[in-house]
């Protein structure tokens, strides 16, 4: 499903964000990224999203060969990824629904049926009470919610989740770790940057350590 | 919000006198193109003649010359009708016939002729040549006056406005680009996040500008209608209220766009507004 072979990003002024990673993602499974703080956990983010091309080196993400991704092919390759961003990007003139419903929207969905699945949605992050209010008035770990149920409305390939548990208390992390886990069982592919360790530990799942550009570590807690 | 709706009346009311300005410059090239062709229509020939002339002899040649496809028709002033004529026109004028009263005796017969619709002022020149050669054979003949030069300055001043002002009009258009454009290009900056996560979450170019696209098309419409109702307005208010002054100067040359000429620029506007919103989106939003 993902799958990076040799790739190196230089930023300019020779700033060297990934050297040589050699990653290998299979359908369905669940992928903890951590590393330190400029460590290039974002690069690779960024990569992964199709935000950002690699320097050198080969990275196919669901199929897509993304050295060659054409400007036209962008929105379709983006079709197939949930991301859940560190800054949450929310519109925050919008109501909590119909930011959950916008991926449905853009894929032709119609509004009514959009809005009656965002509410399922609204549900499993277990903020059906707050779906009428706009995401301004959110709280932090309830506009992380909001884009987390964005993110895996319309049931992608690969789910990118920056730092999703950043904002939430314990109890309200397992729930969304869960959710997360849970969404492998339907054939999605999830990848989480997080710098929590207690979280990676207690989950025993793959974790890829990133630090200074280079995959220091791969394999189990 | 407010902001954005203020940008939006005063492009609409720039955008509006821009396409005024536009019509106001259509409507002179149209008019001052048909008085050319009306005063170039009206020019006749009038053949001279020392005495009047003789129905068994020399209406051969006035017949001879009805017999050309470029003649509409043929009217005879005899030295009587002539004197008439001119003491009429005296009297009008000063009250009196005074000193010139002894211009009626030397007062000639003439021929006034004049040409069909749509006959070229090439072949004008030839078939004036081609009459006054026929009646210079007849042995009363004084002279001819073809008065072609007015109608040809404005022929030619016409040709020469209608480029100044369609280099003008071409600046109008211009002119609409670059507003529509910055209303277009303001929203684009207002709405830069909203793109952003859009295209994140995968919409295609043509999802994101379609809603701006269909706004400056919007506004194209809006102020293409009201500058046709304000031009309708003030050309109906021109032609009620002009006083005629001569056949060439009177309501009639005053000319509206038509049907089709207001469609045809709408048509410009509506494709000027939606090339200028695509090109303002397509500048600022990276896939």
């Amino acid at each position: 499903m993902i799958e990076l072979c040799h790739v190196y990003k230089t930023y300019p002024g020779a700033i060297h964000a990934l050297r040589n990673v050699d990653i290998h993602i299979k359908k369905s499974e669940f992928v903890f990224i951590t590393g330190p703080s400029g460590a290039g956990k974002t690069t690779l983010f960024r990569m992964l999203a199709g935000f950002d091309q690699p320097t050198s080196g080969k990275l196919q993400v669901a199929g897509f060969d993304l050295n060659k991704l054409t400007t036209l092919q962008k929105p379709y390759f983006r079709r197939k990824l949930g991301v859940v961003f560190q800054d949450f990007k929310l519109l925050k003139d919008q109501t909590a629904i119909e930011n959950i419903a916008m991926p449905l929207v853009i894929r032709g969905e119609k509004k009514s049926r959009s809005l009656e699945l965002a509410s399922v949605f609204l549900q499993k992050v277990g903020l059906e009470n707050r779906q009428d209010i706009k995401t301004e008035s959110l709280s932090g770990g309830e506009q992380q919610r909001v884009a987390l149920a964005r993110a895996i409305i319309h049931q992608p390939d690969i789910i990118l989740a920056d730092e999703p548990t950043g904002n939430l208390d314990q109890e309200r992390s397992e729930e969304i770790m869960n959710l997360l886990e849970f969404c492998t069982q339907s054939g999605m592919t999830v990848l989480v940057t997080t710098h929590d360790s207690d979280l990676v530990r207690r989950r025993k799942q793959r974790i890829i350590s990133i630090k200074n550009g280079e995959v220091v570590r791969d394999g189990r807690a | 919000m407010r902001s954005s709706w203020a940008i939006q009346m005063t492009s609409t009311i720039v955008l509006t006198f821009s396409l005024v300005l536009l019509g106001i410059i259509f409507s002179f090239i149209k008019s001052s193109r048909y008085a050319a062709m009306k005063s170039q229509q009206n020019v006749k020939l009038e053949v001279f003649f020392k005495e009047d002339l003789k129905p068994e002899i020399d209406f051969e040649w006035m017949n001879q010359i009805k017999s050309f496809p470029e003649i509409l028709n043929i009217s005879f002033l005899s030295q009587e009708q002539a004197k008439e004529e001119f003491k009429k026109m005296m009297i009008s004028s000063f009250g009196s016939l005074t000193e010139e009263a002894s211009l009626l005796s030397r007062l000639p017969s003439s021929v006034s002729i004049q040409f069909q619709e749509g006959v070229s002022a090439e072949t004008k020149k030839i078939k004036v040549d081609e009459i006054v050669n026929l009646a210079k054979q007849i042995t009363t003949y004084d002279g001819y006056v073809y008065q072609q030069d007015w109608a040809n300055w404005l022929a030619s001043f016409t040709i020469k406005a209608e480029k100044g002002m369609m280099f003008l009009g071409l600046f109008i258009f211009l002119i609409f680009f670059l507003i529509i454009s910055n209303v277009i290009r303001s929203q684009v900056v207002h709405k830069q996040n909203e793109i952003e996560i859009r295209s994140f979450l995968g919409a295609t170019i043509w999802q994101i500008e379609k809603p701006f696209i269909i706004n400056s098309i919007f506004l194209g419409i809006l102020s293409s209608l009201l500058a046709i109702s304000f031009l309708v307005t003030g050309i109906s208010f021109l032609k009620q209220n002009i006083q005629p002054r001569s056949d060439m100067i009177s309501s009639e040359i005053i000319l509206a766009p038509n049907l089709f000429e207001t469609f045809f620029v709408m048509l410009v506007v509506v494709s000027i507004s939606a090339w200028a919103a695509r090109v303002c989106v397509r500048e600022r939003v990276y896939l």
